[in-house]
């Protein structure tokens, strides 16, 4: 009896030691956040479209952009300890264990656009949820994110070629069979990808019904429409349209990812859809810029500004879509070429090291809207010829304008279409603006030489070619000793005279030369005073009859996309689409930028280091090495 | 002659000599002649602060100036005695055979003291007595006068084994009652026949029996008891007799891990088997070194082990600050069954420290002073400033034929004819910024003591370590690494009731540190990333600057380079650290319940509190415009006029604050039947939680908490068999309801062969122990994945992460646009999450030979399942946020561990003791999540270390460019003279496909040390020895390359440019066209980081291994006649050394560093100290 009483007397302890231990572990509050949390009500809902808003792509960056700083436009002056990563892909140092601007996967530089397909897809599959949202609010938002969703998938196809469709999100607990998917065929994603673009079209506002005070940026029927004009025109480019080259790109399934036969219907689709596009910007009033009024501008100047203000002044009526998630600051301090001399601490300020190459100062048209080397007075006077050689006359009469007067520059800097001087800053030249508008008295210029106060002055923060890129600031910036003060604008993803070329290109290659072809090539010449193309050639080039023909409109096409698109991040993907990445394997050049002299400074020099050879691989970025071994549906793109 | 009495007066002997201890402080009360007044103030005064007068209680116990009142008539001796006793509590001690204590007697006394009574009592009774202390000797006169004849005095010391002189032993003369006990300082005096035995005994001491014989001076060496079976070893949460240990456990005594340092962790390494240790930084402050009980076999973010203070569980700071002389037991715990209780926290191994108790005597008064000095075991070497100009040219020209030289010709040979050092400056910057050595100073003291009722133990240290760092004239505020800790700590043991201990435990460590503001380390690297020859690190005034008050400190461009000197001296860090823990104990025997069980009940509460902040001016920075040769005048140009500032700016840094409080309660019942059955058992219950303030965010705010019931069961048979059985029932707060409970059982099994009837006498000459023992069981952990992920059965969502704003309107993201933040998900919710389970397996033996060499060997086998790892099957289009994981990691260990101690006195003056331990722990995955590398199979983890490296095999350098153009692609811009790497997989390039594992694992897969210790009479002497083997490391490429803008991970110097520094080694031994070596160290130079290069390879894989002189010790302890006339009991110097030699194949820098080189070198410390007592 007594050892009972014992072992009830430890039982009970034992049972005390136990007890409490229920409630004790348990330490978390209710009101956890979760995802459900997500879409309680529209406050937080629209966070969450905010959120998917946020994989955009930097479009405009000049150093997370590929298109920026990664093709034959540009150069930057290569400072070791921060490369900007684009460049990187500009010279060839793409790599597969560790891709650069790794869309995919996401880096450092960039957010893995899967990801942000996920979250758009998670929008989709719980707004529902929120109850104190309008119909005509959650339908203009499902919209926006199914434009969203269709725009990832399109920008990672840029990259990567063709891609797997995440149209449904798997679940995490998904198995392994399931969650291994395949890249799509070409044309099934551009389908998947145009189709969700004009489904999302029709839910999405005029562009009148976008508030720009609060929602400027925000995706409206015209960036749908515009942008699926753009997925089909790259569609029935020859890098997707019947390329012959990835022939061999079959994966385990047996399926051929590129098309191999040409289908010139694609170029009809596209056309129609530029058309559409065009047609609904007009009725929604959007057209080319073409007024600016410069305090005490003369004409140059003004036509000049008129052109730097269709990318500068925000929120215009060419602009379709605006980037709003890149500050323009950064591209401002990188594009603006310091006109005084500053202390050594504004010389950082303002860096000009995104550098245009001598190549593109090349291909912008002669005074007589035709490229330098058809030009017949170009010829004649060996201006051509001539065109590295510093001339002799200084400058002198109305070339005043265009270079400082008294000073002497090459043969190049001369006789040029108001683009050209609109969208570089030279050595020697006149740079309209900045705080100083009345010409002569105020207006200043450029002096690339070194030591001088746009060139290179101690180790970094200049530009590595002369010249600088007048165009992607605004007039109106200004600069300090200390500061850079810079006017804000929204970075031209798409605009009006973008769509208008995109129209030309697609009805010459579905139909060749027509009426047209000349009229909408013609509207945007139109705008900095040059005269039609046909007129041009006839008059002043060469080869007067190029427009008439196919091959021959094309080229004239592809170059004035260069030259009206330049350092918009456009050219980057029209080589690739255009299959002329030869393009790249000129080496950059650009003045010899430590000469202190006229005959040091002007000699033309290369500016990389090592010659690369892009090859066919390089039309596409490769998908890292270890994603392939995780996933071995996966096919890598040729060459990779 | 009665034996019962002999017998009864001896055990009344023990009891007044316990009681004795318990007043040390107060014997000289009784020798009044010896103590002044004031001594015994200051002492008495000392003891009331220190102990919070606990020690009150003692008073009441003391007697003899008691006044006592009696008045007896015809009263017998005896009775007239007892009642002086109970009045003043003096002690008696008589021979029945001396005189008749039956003898009536009339007494009156009124207030007399008690030599006044016993005069009026002894002396008509023609007896004698003598009071020593509170007994009193009472001797029959006639006998004693009738053995004088032959009687003399005989002298002595009584020492411990270490020589210390014991104070309180008892010497009794055999077959008398009569008996003295010795002094303070060890010494006794008694009158003894030559026929004689003296018979010394002392608690805890083998007591021994000597004959006289003419000599007049006897001294004696006590040695400690060294009977196992009353010897009792730590285990989990109780103590057992140690022969009945079948776990693995190493105990060290703590004196081995006495080092000149004031961090503890950097004496583990080779000193216990079974730990991997090494150190990789010697910065005051950040200096603790890495440890792991048999390897690391999880992936999950703690790899260390449980490290427990008495109970309490502690951070390795904590660890580091515990001084030995206040440790009584330093336990690790290896194998399931030693571990198996702590359950959930108990996989990595247990690290188990019980600090000093006070024992029943005298206070015992212990000072330890030490001074130190202290410098790098090496430092790196680098180029000197004109091979740097030389070979920086090249380095541009080598890879840029075109590239523009840094230095021109002029500026070489006007540094090389030492031109003005201001404007061809050539600086060694290590020489600028450091000092050779540094003085550290450390005093600690301790007191114990105690009564029957209260026993105290009360430490206290002071510590000062300096860094290395030059302090400039011009600043008014020191910026050299000062760190100054203090610690007291206080035990107090109080019997509350006969069967009730009560435990009070009191500690606080503080640390005050002033440093630069970059710390010691970063500065170290700044040296390595600033270039020579660029500017001085600061400028004579020029005549501009002549009434400048500030420091003109150099730089060059527009200031964007780094001036170390600068950035050292610009201003200065103080950051304090305090710890707190409060520690109640209670133990209640409950033999009323039934006997042997006992109940214990431990709270504890652990603050911790740090914060830190910086104040600095901004440097202003010089260069020079203009040269004037012939008049050798500089005029300078200031660089940053604006931004500079002469008055100081402070900074916030960083707070961390937190608390822990746990509490365990155990039941424990010990009981031996019949003499052969010995059974015990136990049940814990233990809750822990700990709070942080600044844990970041919401959910790692909620506290953290631990539950846990744990139980053994023993039973052993004659001392020969063993068994036990173990287990531990676990909850954690970061799984699931469904998987929150762990349960972990463990079994072992024991035969001490040795104590086997059959084992006979001559068997144990040689072999005195043998004993086998096995065990298994099961150790779980819930420390796995990362510690960000608190709840794994919870989505952690971010409802306002900036990351993922869009910005719209006008005025878009330039800040007048309209902004929203985003939401994101950093973790995804998963409820199958659970514990990670170790399943160990250790068989062990010990093994005892000749009496002097004890054997430890232990051989295990560890199998590490559920390891929570990240799914790798899952491709990035799924597009998640975060990593999944899961229970699905396995891992291997196996190993051995070996202790041997030698211990041999050849004579009371001669002795010598030996140890060494033999670590080695290897380990492999068995699982691994990652991807199918079926067609590259060097790329599976399973199989290898969990430390392995995998890196690119190097062949050789490139010989031209021919050889490029014909090999696989590799990495970014290369030319000839550049790495070239093996294409393992032989598809045409070199990608992650093509890496292998390389060398040994990055942690030591070995572990070892020796040492000798000899002493001969107050001379002492040891060396310890220590090494690794089996590890390999990386030179770090980018941190070395030369001329390289290099930027670590947390640059303080982001932004700015750095010119890498250039290693000796490689000026010496590089690429160059003229001298094309395929095998050069460095291949070619260049002034960028060549990515081919920096790649993780062959190429710059070094051995790891070394074997060190880790200490060498020598001291005196002057002789105990000497230090007891100043009243001390002993007084040891010594001179010690730490890191004196090391034996490498490596000499870059010191090979422990590994791969950290460049960081604050390890130091060897010389040392000098002296230990004190009374």
């Amino acid at each position: 009896m007594k050892i009972l009483h014992k072992i009830k007397i430890i039982v009970a302890f034992t049972i005390l030691l136990g007890f409490g231990s229920c409630n004790y572990l348990d330490i978390v509050p209710d009101n956890i956040a979760t995802i459900d949390y997500a879409f309680r009500n529209r406050t937080v809902a629209e966070k969450y479209l905010f959120t998917c808003y946020s994989y955009r792509p930097q479009v405009g960056q000049p150093n997370t952009d590929p298109a920026m700083n990664g093709g034959d436009e540009t150069w930057e002056l290569y400072e070791t300890w921060a490369p900007w990563p684009n460049s990187l892909i500009g010279r060839g140092f793409q790599s597969l264990t560790t891709p650069v601007l790794n869309f995919w996967d996401g880096d450092g530089w960039v957010k893995s656009l899967w990801i942000g397909i996920r979250d758009c897809n998670i929008f989709l599959e719980n707004i529902d949820k929120v109850l104190d949202l309008s119909d005509y609010e959650k339908k203009r938002w499902v919209a926006e994110v199914k434009f969203l969703k269709a725009y990832y998938h399109y920008y990672l196809f840029k990259c990567y070629g063709p891609i797997p469709i995440v149209d449904v999100n798997l679940p995490i607990s998904a198995g392994v069979d399931e969650v291994q998917v395949y890249r799509e065929p070409v044309d099934k994603v551009m389908k998947y990808i145009a189709d969700l673009m004009k489904e999302a079209a029709l839910d999405l506002p005029n562009s009148a019904e976008v508030m720009e005070g609060t929602e400027g940026g925000r995706v409206d029927k015209l960036v749908a429409l515009s942008m699926r004009a753009e997925v089909l025109l790259f569609a029935a480019s020859p890098l997707f349209n019947g390329n012959t080259d990835y022939a061999n790109m079959v994966d385990s399934r047996g399926e051929q990812l590129f098309p191999q036969t040409y289908d010139p219907n694609k170029w009809k689709l596209a056309a129609d859809a530029c058309k559409e596009a065009i047609d609904s910007c007009h009725m929604q009033d959007k057209a080319l810029y073409d007024l600016v009024a410069p305090m005490a501008a003369t004409t140059p100047f003004k036509v000049q500004t008129t052109y730097r203000q269709a990318i500068c002044d925000r929120w215009n009526k060419e602009l379709i879509w605006g980037g709003t998630n890149n500050d323009c600051k950064f591209l401002s301090t990188n594009a603006q070429a310091r006109i005084m001399r500053m202390t050594p601490e504004g010389l950082n300020n303002a860096t000009s090291k995104w550098a245009p190459t001598l190549k593109m100062a090349e291909k912008y048209y002669s005074t007589n809207g035709v490229p330098i080397e058809e030009d017949i007075q170009w010829q004649s006077n060996g201006w051509y010829d001539n065109r590295f050689k510093v001339r002799p006359e200084v400058s002198a009469g109305d070339e005043k304008y265009y270079v400082k007067e008294g000073e002497k520059t090459a043969y190049l800097h001369y006789n040029r279409e108001p683009r050209f001087y609109a969208s570089l800053g030279f050595d020697k030249g006149i740079y309209f603006g900045n705080g100083y508008y009345v010409f002569p008295s105020t207006v200043k210029y450029c002096n690339f030489f070194n030591k001088e106060f746009s060139g290179c002055q101690f180790g970094s923060g200049y530009s590595c070619t002369g010249y600088s890129v007048k165009k992607m600031h605004s007039f109106k910036n200004a600069l300090d000793d200390m500061n850079y003060h810079v006017e804000y604008f929204p970075f031209p993803i798409l605009r009006l005279a973008n769509l208008y070329l995109m129209y030309a290109e697609a009805l010459n290659e579905a139909d060749g030369p027509s009426e047209e072809v000349f009229t909408y090539l013609d509207l945007v010449r139109a705008r900095t005073g040059l005269k039609g193309v046909k007129e041009s050639w006839l008059n002043y080039s060469n080869k007067p009859n190029k427009p008439d023909t196919k091959d021959g409109l094309r080229q004239i096409i592809h170059q004035e996309r260069t030259i009206e698109l330049a350092f918009e991040g456009k050219r980057f993907w029209d080589i690739r689409r255009w299959k002329e990445i030869d393009a790249l394997n000129d080496q950059p050049k650009g003045w010899n930028v430590v000469g202190e002299t006229t005959e040091d400074f002007y000699k033309v020099v290369f500016v990389a280091q090592v010659p690369v050879k892009f090859t066919v691989k390089d039309y596409f970025w490769p998908i890292k090495e270890a994603d392939l071994t995780v996933n071995r549906n996966l096919l890598q793109n040729y060459g990779w | 002659m009665p034996v019962s009495r002999y017998d009864k007066g001896t055990k009344l002997f023990n009891r007044q000599i316990k009681y004795k201890f318990m007043e040390k402080m107060l014997i000289p009360l009784l020798r009044k002649q010896k103590v002044t007044l004031k001594n015994f103030l200051i002492m008495r005064l000392t003891l009331l602060l220190c102990l919070f007068g606990v020690l009150g209680v003692q008073a009441s116990t003391y007697s003899q100036n008691t006044k006592l009142n009696l008045n007896y008539k015809n009263t017998s001796i005896k009775q007239i005695l007892e009642d002086v006793k109970n009045q003043s509590r003096v002690e008696f001690f008589y021979n029945n055979d001396d005189f008749d204590t039956n003898a009536k007697m009339d007494i009156s006394v009124k207030d007399g003291s008690v030599e006044e009574v016993l005069d009026k009592i002894i002396l008509p009774a023609h007896l004698q007595y003598r009071v020593i202390d509170n007994v009193v000797i009472i001797s029959n006169v006639k006998k004693e006068a009738g053995n004088t004849m032959q009687q003399q005095a005989v002298k002595g010391i009584v020492t411990d084994g270490e020589g210390k002189p014991l104070p309180g032993v008892t010497i009794t003369i055999i077959g008398t009652t009569r008996g003295v006990i010795t002094d303070n300082d060890g010494t006794y005096t008694i009158d003894a026949k030559p026929t004689d035995k003296l018979f010394f005994s002392f608690i805890g001491m083998e007591s021994q029996t000597i004959e006289v014989g003419t000599r007049k001076v006897v001294d004696v060496q006590m040695k400690q008891q060294v009977n196992e079976l009353d010897e009792v070893s730590v285990v989990a949460f109780a103590r057992q007799k140690k022969e009945s240990v079948i776990a693995s456990i190493t105990t060290i005594k703590p004196s081995e891990l006495k080092v000149p340092s004031s961090n503890l962790t950097t004496a583990l390494a080779g000193r216990i088997s079974g730990l991997i240790s090494y150190q990789r930084s010697g910065e005051p402050g950040v200096d603790n070194a890495q440890f792991f009980i048999r390897g690391v076999t999880t992936f999950g973010y703690k790899k260390d082990p449980l490290i427990l203070i008495d109970n309490n569980e502690v951070t390795t700071q904590e660890l580091s600050r515990i001084q030995t002389d206040d440790i009584a037991s330093f336990s690790i715990m290896k194998d399931a069954t030693a571990t198996a209780l702590y359950g959930s926290r108990g996989a990595n191994g247990v690290i188990l420290v019980t600090t000093k108790e006070g024992v029943e005597g005298n206070a015992k008064i212990s000072v330890r002073y030490e001074e130190a000095l202290s410098k790098p075991t090496s430092m790196v070497k680098l180029a000197d400033p004109i091979t740097y100009m030389q070979l920086h040219n090249e380095a541009v020209r080598t890879r840029d034929p075109l590239g523009i030289t840094p230095y021109s010709p002029n500026k070489i040979a006007n540094t090389i004819n030492g031109g003005n050092p201001d404007v061809y400056p050539a600086n060694d910057w290590y020489k600028i910024l450091f000092k050779d050595q540094t003085l550290n100073h450390r005093l600690n003291f301790n007191v114990g003591g105690g009564g029957k009722i209260a026993r105290y133990y009360l430490a206290g240290s002071v510590s000062n370590d300096n860094g290395m760092l030059k302090v400039d004239k011009l600043n008014n505020f020191n910026s050299n690494i000062n760190l100054k800790r203090y610690m007291l700590r206080t035990n107090v043991n109080i019997n509350v009731t006969r069967t009730t201990e009560a435990v009070v435990r009191l500690h606080g460590a503080f640390d005050d540190y002033t440093g630069p503001i970059d710390g010691g380390t970063v500065l170290f690297q700044k040296v390595m990333r600033t270039n020579p020859v660029l500017f001085p690190a600061y400028y004579k005034p020029d005549s501009a600057n002549i009434y400048t008050q500030h420091i003109l400190f150099g730089n060059y461009d527009k200031g964007q380079y780094i001036n170390p000197y600068a950035d050292m001296t610009k201003g200065y860090k103080d950051y304090t650290t305090s710890q707190m823990s409060a520690q109640f104990e209670l133990k209640q025997q409950l033999n009323f319940i039934t006997e042997g069980l006992s109940l214990r009940a431990l709270f504890n509460t652990n603050h911790y509190s740090y914060f830190d902040v910086s104040r600095y001016y901004n440097p202003f920075y010089y260069q020079v415009s203009m040269y004037d040769k012939t008049n050798n005048q500089y005029t300078l140009a200031p660089i940053n006029e604006l931004t500079g500032t002469e008055y100081l700016a402070y900074s916030e840094g960083k707070k961390d604050i937190n608390s822990t409080t746990y509490f365990e309660t155990a039941l424990n019942w010990n009981r031996t039947f019949n003499e052969m059955h010995a059974l015990s058992g136990l049940i814990v219950y233990t809750l822990r939680e700990q709070l942080f303030a600044n844990a970041g965010d919401l959910q790692k705010s909620l506290p953290y908490r631990n539950l846990g019931l744990a139980g053994r069961a023993t039973y052993s048979y004659g001392s020969r068999y063993f068994t036990e059985l173990n287990f531990g029932y676990n909850g954690s707060e970061r799984f699931s309801k469904k998987e929150r409970f762990g349960f972990f059982p463990s079994v072992g099994m024991g035969w001490f062969i040795s104590n086997e009837a059959f084992w006979s006498e001559g068997l144990k000459k040689n072999i005195n122990k043998l004993k086998l023992k096995a065990t298994y069981g099961l150790v779980g952990n819930d420390a796995i994945g990362d510690a960000n992920d608190r709840f794994f059965y919870l989505s952690n969502v971010n409802m306002d992460n900036s990351e993922l704003a869009s910005s719209f309107g006008t005025y878009g993201n330039s800040g007048g646009g309209r902004t929203l933040n985003g939401i994101s998900i950093s973790r995804y919710s998963n409820d199958d999450i659970s514990w990670e389970t170790a399943e160990k397996l250790n068989i062990g033996i010990e093994l005892g030979l000749w009496n002097a060499f004890d054997i430890q060997a232990d051989v295990f086998s560890e199998n590490r399942y559920n390891i929570l790892m990240t799914r790798s099957s899952i491709p990035t289009t799924i597009g998640l946020q975060s990593v999944v994981r899961a229970n699905v990691g396995k891992a291997f260990s196996k190993g051995i561990d070996v202790s041997l101690n030698y211990n041999h006195s050849f004579n009371k003056d001669l002795w010598l003791t030996g140890l060494a331990n033999f670590t080695y722990a290897t380990s492999k995955f068995r699982v691994y999540e990652e991807p199918d590398y079926s067609s590259t199979p060097w790329r599976s983890h399973v199989g290898y270390s969990l430390t392995q490296t995998w890196g690119y095999v190097a062949e050789r350098l490139f010989v031209d460019e021919e050889e490029i153009r014909n090999s696989p692609k590799q990495f970014g811009d290369y030319k000839a003279g550049d790495i070239k790497y093996k294409d393992i997989n032989e598809d045409g390039k070199i990608s992650e496909l093509d890496m292998v594992p390389l060398g040994y694992p990055t942690s030591p897969e070995i572990v070892y040390g020796f040492g000798l210790s000899g002493g001969w009479k107050g001379f002492d002497l040891s060396c310890f020895f220590q090494g690794l083997g089996r590890e390999s490391f990386w030179i770090d490429t980018q941190a070395t390359s030369p001329f390289a803008d290099y930027h670590p991970n947390n640059d303080p110097d982001i932004g700015k440019t750095a010119n890498n520094a250039l290693l000796k080694a490689y000026a010496n031994d590089h690429w160059s066209e003229d001298n094309r070596n395929l095998y050069a160290l460095w291949p070619r130079l260049s002034q960028t980081l060549i990515s081919n290069n920096v790649q993780t390879s062959s190429w710059f894989m070094r051995d790891g291994s070394f074997i060190r002189l880790k200490s060498v010790e020598f001291g005196y302890t002057l002789p105990a006649k000497i230090v007891s006339r100043a009243k001390m009991t002993s007084l040891r110097f010594y001179l010690s050394g730490t890191n004196l030699l090391t034996f490498s194949k490596f000499d870059l820098w010191d090979p422990e560093m590994g791969g950290n080189g460049l960081g604050y070198p390890i130091q060897k410390v010389y040392n000098f100290g002296l230990l004190l007592t009374f």
